[in-house]
């Protein structure tokens, strides 16, 4: 059992087909943005990345515009670069290559400026859409299924309801050879303890407990008096008491399986089962780097009501309570309120695994049906 | 009668309330449990369904998230007054 999806070439199933029109730095993003007018069936991507940042940041952002490339949801994929960046769209079109996809890459100083990169970027996209119209969908094995979790506009009820269903649909994925990453490591604070035991090895463990441990310091460092509104005033009148107790919240969506792997922000899993990917709390940027890890299809918890969307994987939003749901319908795909209304955990799960059944066919889900792009390349270093 | 409480997790001695409950009311949706709050619980916070003594682990989702700071008698409110991070 499976599901119907776009086989690659690299033995890769998406669950969508998508043309990709990506720009490799920011000046680019004006032309990727008029292709993307002219072509709305693209998936025209910008991004403030890509040329004056330290060493560090060029490495994630390389690492995680190459992943967006290599997610099995993208079937082709045109570059824009200008031509004097640090991360230029030729080499970047070149290391995608090994995908087999089709890639190129185009760079407005070589192309005459603006308006004839643009037009020459049309051309190319119009080609590529044609090529991928005739794909269809075949069987694929839930094997092939990496679901990436998230939770944003958390409230106090999100690891009641919201955070625990998305657990027991991570179990499901995981019990059927797929992978399910689990990121946000600000909102693993406090729970090292717990996690470095649901490793797999002892190696995974001390990896997991020095990754949060080290974010702790640098929360401690980098926010200063602030720290501690990792845990809000909000969310201690909302009942929880300290940071354990809310992360404890957070990292329930990962469901019970042991930790089999660690990976660094934007990196793809080497093996199946619960990863943990090393990313910020704040959502878009975790959203971007699961995505770039690979990840086709992302589960979004919320309790305040969060509208985020993602350009090339379906988002899947779960209220984590009905006023919510009620409150912002257009934007919620499941209520996990009714957990507290009489519906058991189980059934519930049985529903969310068959709306991921469901999306990984071609369901839209409301963030992708109300077109909610959003991406943000995380960064550790200033700009220069 | 209304289930105004959550059980997260069987291994745990807290629940959480759903809704708001009254000192002396009845906590439900803990089971077969029997308990009256002893003092008003506000919706979302915790509620003791066990006693849990001084410097013993509170436990939420199956895990340690404290160790009682004082005493912490069934139907008691926890929270930060009686909660506390870090072992002494």
């Amino acid at each position: 059992m499976g599901f119907l999806g776009y086989r690659r070439p690299d033995g890769k199933c998406g669950v969508r087909n998508h043309v990709m029109v990506l720009s490799s730095v920011s000046c680019a993003n004006g032309v990727v943005n008029a292709i993307g007018r002219e072509v709305p069936e693209v998936k025209a991507v910008t991004h403030p990345e890509g040329c004056g940042r330290g060493i560090a940041d060029v490495e994630i952002t390389g690492r995680t515009v190459a992943g967006l490339c290599n997610n099995p949801n993208v079937a082709s994929i045109l570059i824009v670069g200008l031509g004097c960046e640090f991360m230029k769209a030729p080499q970047l079109a070149e290391q995608v290559q090994a995908s087999g996809k089709r890639v190129e890459s185009l760079v407005i100083q070589e192309n005459g400026g603006t308006k004839k990169t643009t037009a020459r970027g049309i051309e190319i996209a119009r080609d590529m859409l044609a090529e991928t119209g005739t794909l269809e969908r075949e069987a694929c094995g839930w094997d092939k299924l990496i679901l990436g979790l998230e939770c944003g506009g958390s409230d106090a009820l999100s690891g009641v309801t919201a955070n625990p269903l998305v657990g027991v649909a991570a179990d499901w994925l995981v019990a059927r050879g797929g992978t399910v990453i689990l990121s946000e490591t600000t909102e693993m604070i406090g729970t090292e303890e717990v996690l470095k035991k649901r490793a797999a090895t002892p190696e995974i463990g001390d990896k997991l407990y020095g990754m949060i441990k080290d974010h702790t310091a640098f929360v401690k460092e980098a926010l200063g008096p602030f720290a501690s509104m990792v845990i809000s005033p909000g969310n201690i009148e909302g009942g929880l008491t300290n940071i354990t107790e809310k992360s404890l919240g957070c990292i329930i969506k990962g469901g019970t399986t042991p930790v089999v792997e660690v990976v660094d922000y934007g990196a793809q899993p080497s093996t199946a089962g619960l990863v943990i990917m090393d990313t910020p709390g704040s959502d878009v940027f975790s959203l971007t780097g699961m995505a770039a890890g690979g990840a086709q299809i992302l589960l979004f918890t919320t309790g305040r009501g969060s509208p985020v969307g993602f350009p090339i994987a379906p988002v899947v939003k779960i209220a984590s309570n009905s006023e919510l749901f009620n409150m912002m319908e257009d934007d919620m795909d499941l209520n996990a309120g009714r957990l507290l209304e009489g519906v058991s955990i189980a059934h519930a799960g049985d529903e969310l695994v068959d709306l991921i059944k469901r999306v990984a066919e071609g369901e839209q889900p409301k963030a992708e049906a109300n077109l909610q792009d959003c991406l943000s390349i995380h960064t550790v270093g200033p700009a220069f | 009668m209304e289930t105004n409480a959550v059980l997260v997790n069987p291994k745990d001695n807290i629940a959480v309330a759903i809704k708001e409950i009254k000192a002396g009311e009845t906590v439900t949706g803990i089971g077969d449990l029997e308990l009256q709050a002893n003092e008003d619980i506000m919706r979302n916070h915790k509620v003791a369904i066990a006693e849990v003594a001084e410097n013993e682990p509170v436990l939420k989702y199956g895990e340690k998230i404290g160790f009682a700071s004082k005493p912490i008698r069934a139907g008691d409110w926890v929270h930060s007054h009686n909660l506390k991070w870090e072992e002494d």
